[in-house]
């Protein structure tokens, strides 16, 4: 992306001149934060986690080399690649190569800030392809040929009425004068356009919002489901992300989820986080039978061993920018570049360069606001200074300015002259104030000048040979750079043989951080917990007192729901082994999702009561194409795999999973309510990609089943 | 309230350095701040009265700037020579009170950063640290005063600077005391804990966002119905004052120390002798 980062006065004050934004602004400012205050309220440990959070981040970054060969190893070891970029250019010519050898025509993308970074979209399309950004807000941007304007809710800028002249003017195949007047009308519209997308494409490309180094998998994490069909549709799977995006084990980013959609949107936990691990495995339904991970560096490793180096603990939630007043004044295109708000404040100067960049942490009042809800502390203001003093070293600094403080300084460190020019100015001032009792301007005011240009530092991207040959040596080296670099910045700071029985340790011990006290509670109230927490994000929970009844149970909920009477089942022994035969109108076909299928129906490995999520992974009891194509999703859960926290469900799919001699599936996902977005007005709806409605039943063994009606 | 990492004030509070010296009245250098030398002194008797009422002495060493300008604008060798000027000014005092959230929180938490490579002075400004105080929080926190003799017939609301909230802990220690002023009623101030715009330099520099959010201050402030506005830092105060001004509203402002010290004999902030 081409930054405008140098003409920020430019770019705000048109953004204050624009009655639409300002309007969507207000509307944002409030709403967020009181949506976060909310969650954090509900989470009493949230501040300790906030510490926790921290410290996992800083100990990954003091090992950074270490995680990173981790998570490469283990990649590889369940079957995908991984590809080092140290640049844009790299990381661009990288995705290209795999496009053109898979002769990829159609290129589906979940939401990602690094292939914003990088300015991918341009780059595949003028290698022919079509790019169709699936995440409904970036959706719409793309046919505004606009850039997001927010990390999170990227069309949060606009207006419902702005969408549907867009949906007029692009989709001239659909009637002119179909009602397009609510966000639902979008939506539906939307979702549609989309489902032909995510089924035709080759490539699915994702970012990812964490690494684990443990098990070599990706993550995601999503309210629409879009990433899930980007990602497990399609034959070939791309994950574009960067370096510091990595951590140790499960449990290390299971503590990093707790704060991430709470800082984020407010959510105690988004619809869906998914773990992917590799491609396709043999006994899977579904999935992409082609997996890469590209490793972008792109500046990261310079900050590594410099002041600046906390900013790369950042995990993405936009709670800054959600709580900053310049943000909230101007929006976030005016910042010119791809993160916007206090974190593109400090980022952005140190991938574009001070001189270009340079006005971003100069317009911050240093309230502190942003400082105060990062979930990982990163100390924004404190970091903005830097680069502030990176600017007067380097003299960058407009004259007006640098002579102002100048004048100031000298007379300052001398007190007694400082009292006489103060006085000198009280008295004169004193003299028009009585009268007039105040000034149309501040001392340091006058003759203040401002914008100068700066050139555009970037040119268009360059060919690169795609050869598989040359993308290996040009992997390799850009391996040996980046690893360097990092390498280069840790060793005069560790001992190298403890640094690596560190990482071991902390591999292998797969120690818990911090458990909510609010999930470890006796299995009845934990259970009646987990039950509370599902209705709260609007999926249906029903108790089924035996295996037996669930095809009768099944039955009628589609009845009842004026579903046709049809189900797709995953092929799982247990489901099959079900007597559906006593319902002759109940179809039931057992495989994959298709496209035409309206209700399925899964097993979970576990639901987990801290936030009324199903934990479940791809195999034949589960996956993707079954919890994310219909409208409707059943999921069976037997009540004694009802645990407390993410941590315990991690445990109980190692035991599953050792018991089979099997590692990692290649696709875990937590599912917490239905599929859901805000992108619109920030306006919540529901069923945008995935299933409008999760119905969960929760099947006692017969020990404990609780009396009829109950 | 959003709380910002305060492991320096959680420690100092941990080790006890701020319980109050035994047997005698404590000496209180007053930190008097640029901006209430410059622009309003009587915010500085005020305050040297609300210390001494409540049983400290205080000393009004030679001072000049805490170094915060030079510091925001990423000019490190000034900001060093004016923290060690002030640094050897207050030196000889038991506690280092100001009437801003900012300038103490220059001297409390920026300097042991400042001086963090320096052992010397990273010790003496840690001296300093651990004995600077917010005004009104050094009131209640420190010596403990449960309620100021003082009156003021109307409605007040409170705006929470940015420094004073985040980085000294300021929020009920004002509201405490202001519940004990007869006569006064509060009305709380929505969004009291956004940025109203100052930003030192800020406000010059990008005058245009600064006024966008300062009009957004003020049209919160005329919400509140209130008929005067506090806050405990000079320069929010001013501009805030200048804008409500601007927009011809009524409402008056004032540092918080000028009611709590019972002394409204100054003009409001921006307003002339003649109209009070
Ligand atoms: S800097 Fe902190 S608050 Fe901002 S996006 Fe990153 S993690 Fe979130």
């Amino acid at each position: 992306m081409k930054s405008t980062a140098h003409a920020f006065k430019d770019n705000a004050h048109r953004a204050m001149q624009d009655p639409q934004l300002t309007r969507a602004l207000n509307k944002f400012k409030t709403g967020f934060p009181m949506k976060r205050a909310q969650a954090v309220a509900a989470l009493p440990e949230f501040e300790a986690l906030r510490d926790v959070g921290k410290a996992i981040k800083d100990h990954t970054l003091a090992h950074l080399d270490l995680y990173l060969e981790t998570f490469e190893r283990n990649v590889r070891a369940a079957g995908g690649h991984v590809h080092w970029a140290r640049t844009a250019e790299e990381a661009r010519s990288i995705i290209r190569g795999i496009c053109k050898a898979k002769n990829a025509r159609l290129v589906t993308k979940g939401k990602s800030m690094v292939s914003e970074e990088i300015g991918l979209n341009a780059s595949l399309q003028e290698d022919g392809l079509e790019v169709v950004e699936t995440d409904l807000g970036e959706y719409i941007l793309q046919i505004r040929n606009e850039a997001p304007s927010h990390i999170i809710a990227p069309a949060l800028h606009l207006s419902k009425e702005q969408v549907a002249d867009d949906f007029r003017r692009v989709h001239t195949d659909l009637p002119a004068d179909r009602r397009l007047s609510e966000p639902n009308d979008l939506l539906t519209e939307a979702r549609v356009r989309l489902r032909n997308k995510f089924l035709q494409a080759d490539v699915g490309i994702t970012g990812a919002n964490f690494l684990i180094a443990e098990t070599g998998s990706t993550v995601i994490v999503t309210n629409e489901g879009n990433g899930d069909l980007t990602q497990s549709l399609p034959k070939t799977h791309i994950v574009l992300t960067s370096i510091e995006k990595v951590v140790p084990t499960l449990e290390d980013a299971s503590t990093l989820l707790r704060l991430l959609a709470r800082s984020a949107t407010g959510q105690e936990f988004t619809s869906y986080t998914t773990f992917s691990t590799g491609p396709k495995r043999a006994d899977d339904i579904d999935g992409p039978e082609n997996y890469h991970v590209v490793l972008l560096d792109n500046g990261r490793s310079a900050l590594l061993g410099t002041e600046m180096q906390e900013v790369l603990r950042c995990i993405r939630c936009g709670a800054c920018m959600n709580h900053c007043p310049v943000y909230h004044a101007v929006g976030g295109h005016a910042y010119g570049w791809v993160y916007p708000g206090p974190i593109g404040s400090v980022i952005d100067p140190a991938i574009l360069g001070v001189k270009e960049a340079g006005h971003l942490p100069n317009a911050s009042t240093f309230c502190g606001r942003c400082e105060s809800v990062c979930p990982v502390r990163i100390p924004l203001p404190k970091l903005m200074r830097h680069w502030r003093e990176k600017e007067f070293e380097a003299n960058l600094q407009p004259k007006a300015m640098r002579y102002g403080i100048g004048v100031w300084g000298w007379f300052a460190k001398r007190p007694a002259l400082y009292a006489a020019a103060a006085n000198i100015g009280l008295r004169a001032m004193a003299a028009v104030g009585k009268r007039r009792g105040r000034f149309k301007a501040l001392p340091l005011a006058g003759g203040w000048t401002d914008t100068r240009d700066f050139p555009a530092p970037r040119g268009p991207p360059s060919r690169n040979s795609t050869g598989a040959a040359a993308m290996a040596e040009q992997s390799n080296a850009a391996r040996d750079g980046v690893l360097g670099a990092i390498r280069k910045a840790a060793s005069h700071l560790r001992d190298e043989a403890a640094a690596r029985a560190a990482v071991e340790q902390r591999l292998s011990a797969h120690a818990r951080n911090l458990l909510p006290a609010r999930g470890q509670i006796p299995h009845a109230e934990r259970v009646e917990l987990f039950i509370r927490m599902a209705q709260a994000v609007a999926a249906s929970v029903e108790r089924v007192p035996e295996r037996s009844r669930i095809p009768q149970i099944v039955a009628d909920y589609l009845s009842v729901h004026n579903l046709p009477a049809r189900l797709r089942a995953a092929p799982d022994p247990e489901l099959q082994s079900l007597d559906w035969s006593g319902l002759p109108t109940l179809e039931v076909a057992f495989g994959r999702g298709e496209p035409e299928d309206q209700a399925t129906i899964t097993l979970a490995i576990a639901g987990i009561a801290e936030t009324g999520t199903l934990f479940g992974a791809s195999g034949n009891d589960a996956g993707p194409t079954l919890s994310f194509l219909p409208g409707t999703h059943i999921v069976v859960l037997p009540v004694d795999r009802v645990v407390g926290s993410y941590e315990e469900a991690w445990d109980l799919l190692r035991q599953r999973q050792a018991a089979k001699g099997l590692g990692m599936p290649r696709a875990v996902n937590f599912i917490t309510g239905p599929s859901r977005t805000a992108d619109i007005e920030q306006t919540s709806l529901v069923h945008v990609h995935g299933p409008g409605r999760l119905h969960i039943l929760l099947v006692d063994s017969a020990a404990d089943a609780p009396p009829q009606g109950s | 309230m959003e709380v910002r990492d305060q492991s320096a004030l959680r420690r100092e509070q941990a080790d006890g350095q701020s319980g109050r010296p035994a047997g005698r009245a404590p000496k209180v250098g007053l930190l008097v701040t640029c901006l209430v030398d410059l622009f309003r002194p009587s915010v500085g008797f005020a305050a040297v009265k609300l210390l001494e009422d409540a049983g400290c002495e205080v000393v009004v060493p030679r001072q000049t700037c805490c170094g915060q300008p030079a510091w925001n604008a990423g000019d490190r060798a000034t900001t060093e020579a004016l923290a060690k000027a002030m640094i050897e000014a207050f030196e000889g005092c038991d506690y280092v009170v100001g009437p801003s959230g900012s300038c103490t929180g220059m001297m409390r938490l920026h300097y042991q950063e400042l001086f963090k490579d320096d052992a010397d002075w990273a010790l003496r400004a840690h001296h300093l640290s651990r004995r600077t105080h917010e005004l009104v929080s050094f009131l209640t926190d420190i010596m403990g005063v449960e309620k100021v003799d003082a009156a003021y017939q109307g409605t007040v609301t409170y705006h929470d600077s940015c420094a004073g909230l985040r980085e000294m802990g300021v929020k009920a220690q004002p509201r405490k005391l202001l519940a004990g002023v007869e006569g006064l009623k509060l009305a709380e101030l929505p969004e009291a804990e956004v940025c109203c715009g100052f930003g030192g330099t800020f406000c010059v520099k990008y005058p245009e966002i600064s006024t966008k959010m300062v009009s957004d201050k003020a049209g919160n402030i005329q919400s509140t119905g209130a008929d005067m506005l506090l806050a405990g830092d000079m320069g929010c105060l001013m501009n805030m004052a200048g804008r409500l001004q601007r927009l011809g509203s009524t409402v008056k402002v004032r540092h918080v120390a000028e009611v709590l010290a019972g002394d409204l004999s100054a003009p409001p902030i921006g307003e002339s002798e003649e109209k009070k």
